[in-house]
């Protein structure tokens, strides 16, 4: 991908930011290449303090980079500033901005105005806004009024009001409960399906969040990339072979472990929980089989085998990493783990 | 992946992006200028909205105003003194509005997020700043009619103005000095971090004090005629008593064109430097990381 030659909607090369504390420098990023091509929905995945927010600061010029390159559809982060501003928009979760005395529909007014829309434009646009996020009802109430979730999805409107090209999302469905953050998302997609090319940028430590919606995913700590991929490549990564989960009642008599393990095509296999079939518990138990195989070809011979042997087939089902795993293992932690050691 | 769009169609979307990113200088004037309207409609709104901040910043102001009354009539000053000190402390709601907010208030869009969101928009700070005083200036005109009608009718002050359109530009200049000291003021306590509530104290009594609100600059020596030229309180307020209590004409440090001079001179220094200021911190800001967002 680095490699290639058609132009970028996000292209950084190197990027470093270095915090001066207290304690002393405090590197948030170090040496980050990275290149999304337009219309993608791009996830960086890391715990707290990884680098995420960092980077979106510097891709959406609120922050200056110590050292490397970036640029946004081909303008500069750092010399391009004024062009960057007029083709991107930014959503923090958590954020609450605006002016409590301002009404919906006035808040979104005073932003259109930021973003240089014409007013009558503007004006059409909000009342857009306010319908698609199925928030006119509250249009004429004060912002101070509004729940968590209302207001993000006054946020998001904002945000929509310029048509971005690019779309930074700095956490933001965080606070929000499963409703909202599905309505969140769903218009977020529906937004990149209205015009191709639209680009977003999406930071998260929801892994689920990251699964459902990106394209690629970038699994970030301590302000390097560890990897990135679609989430498939990235499950890939954990697990290269196919593995199923065979379900039947036992392992007949004249078979062993071994002897399936011995069986063309076949990787490992390891006999999981013994249970009831019968949420109940009173049905016949049934045993589970983890079956490691070279390709998903050989589960035929594997299945033959256990119904020459006698055994009753109850459950095939092939099993996938999840990101979660695919973290642990690139990261050595969970990333609610690595949530604690970063908030100390 | 997705709906990513690559190769030519690529080539030409970013073409495409480009030119939406420029804008002609006749579109960036107009944004401008839209911007700083919309900034400053929820100044106007406010007050409107909110009658108790009315209330509030009614009280205080005449009871205050009322105390230095009772203290000029005891001591058997001339009458002339009890309307000079009511339209101070008219002009007064002006300053007060500009260290709160103008001075205090980059500080709090800061920390409620709202500076992250005009940093990263198409709007310049300038824009914004402007935006913020001409609100401010419009919603305490109100605030400055009350006050004084209210002192002219608790304390029976008499005016004597020979030339309103003099009165009214005196007004205007010291309104527009002191907001451009306000746009200086919002990036210095910005910048001031945590201290952003003792600047504002600082500036705050000491400065009504120099500004001659309880007595003429001219009495002050020299420390009347530093605050001369650094404050605008003080010319305003000296001109404005010259104009509209012209017994006390003669009290005056200065003839009143050439305090209207200061005022304008001000207007466009403050200016300068507060547009130099919100560069500075937008540079700065980027640069270190902590002043244009709140910590997370």
């Amino acid at each position: 991908m680095s490699g290639s030659t058609s132009p970028a909607a996000v292209n950084a090369t190197g990027i470093g930011r270095v915090f001066q504390a207290k304690g002393g420098p405090v590197t948030a990023l170090d040496g980050i290449d990275l290149r999304i091509e337009p219309g993608e929905l791009f996830g960086v995945l890391g715990p707290n303090g990884a680098g995420k927010s960092t980077l979106i600061k510097i891709l959406s010029t609120l922050l200056l980079p110590s050292t490397g390159s970036a640029s946004i559809f081909g303008l500069d982060v750092v010399t391009e500033t004024a062009r960057v501003r007029r083709i991107m928009n930014l959503v923090v979760g958590g954020d609450f901005s605006g002016y409590g005395l301002l009404t919906v529909r006035e808040q979104l007014a005073m932003f259109a105005q930021f973003y240089g829309l014409p007013y009558r434009e503007g004006m059409a646009k909000v009342d857009a806004q306010l319908a698609s996020f199925g928030i006119d009802d509250i249009r004429d109430r004060k912002i101070s009024a509004l729940s968590t979730g209302q207001r993000q999805k006054l946020n998001f409107a904002r945000s929509f009001l310029n048509d971005p090209w690019i779309l930074f999302l700095d956490e933001p469905t965080i606070g929000l409960d499963v409703s909202a953050a599905r309505d969140v998302r769903d218009r977020v997609r529906a937004f990149q399906a209205e015009q191709p090319g639209r680009t977003v940028l999406l930071t998260t430590h929801y892994m689920a969040e990251a699964d459902e919606m990106c394209d690629r995913i970038a699994i970030v700590d301590y302000g390097r990339i560890l990897a990135q991929g679609t989430p498939t490549e990235l499950k890939r990564m954990v697990q290269k072979d196919a593995l199923f989960i065979v379900g039947i009642d036992a392992l007949p008599t004249a078979m062993s472990i071994d002897a399936l393990r011995a069986l063309p095509g076949v990787i490992s296999v390891a006999a999981r929980d013994a249970d009831s079939s019968d949420p109940s518990g009173v049905g016949s138990p049934m045993l589970r089989l983890a079956i490691g195989l070279k390709e998903d070809a050989a589960l035929g011979g594997v299945i033959s085998a256990l119904a020459a042997g006698g055994a009753h087939l109850q459950e095939i089902s092939k099993s996938e990493p999840t990101l979660e795993e695919v973290f642990v293992q690139l990261v050595g932690r969970g990333i609610s783990e690595s949530d604690e050691v970063s908030n100390g | 992946m997705g709906n990513s769009v690559v190769g030519a169609e690529a080539t030409a979307l970013i073409s495409r992006i480009h030119q939406e990113a420029t804008w002609s200088l006749g579109r960036r004037i107009r944004h401008a200028f839209a911007s700083v309207l919309a900034r400053a409609y929820p100044r106007v709104i406010g007050a409107a909205r909110e009658p108790s901040w009315l209330f509030f910043d009614l009280v205080f102001p005449i009871l205050g105003m009322c105390s230095i009354v009772f203290l000029l009539r005891s001591r058997g000053v001339d009458e002339a003194w009890i309307g000079s000190t009511i339209l101070a402390t008219a002009l007064l709601s002006f300053w007060i509005s500009v260290v709160w907010m103008m001075g205090a208030q980059f500080h709090w869009e800061r920390d409620s997020g709202n500076l992250l969101l005009y940093i990263t928009a198409p709007v310049g700070l300038g824009a914004i700043a402007l935006g913020m005083a001409i609100g401010g200036a419009l919603g305490v005109v109100i605030r400055a009619v009350i006050i004084t009608a209210a002192g002219v009718l608790l304390f029976g002050a008499k005016y004597q103005v020979a030339d309103p359109f003099l009165l009214a530009l005196v007004i205007l200049a010291g309104v527009a000095a002191m907001y451009s000291l306000g746009v200086c003021l919002s990036s210095i306590f910005l910048i001031s971090g945590r201290e952003a509530d003792h600047l504002g104290s600082l500036l705050n009594e000491p400065m009504q004090l120099l500004g001659g609100v309880y007595a003429p600059v001219r009495s002050m020596g020299t420390a009347g005629v530093v605050a001369l030229g650094i404050l605008p309180l003080a010319p305003a307020i000296d001109a404005l008593r010259q104009v509209a209590v012209p017994q006390l004409a003669a009290t005056g440090i200065l003839p009143v064109g050439v305090e209207l001079l200061i005022l304008l001179v001000m207007t466009i220094v403050f200016g300068v430097i507060g547009r130099v200021l919100l560069a500075h911190i937008e540079r700065v800001g980027r640069a270190g990381g902590k002043l244009l967002a709140r910590a997370d």
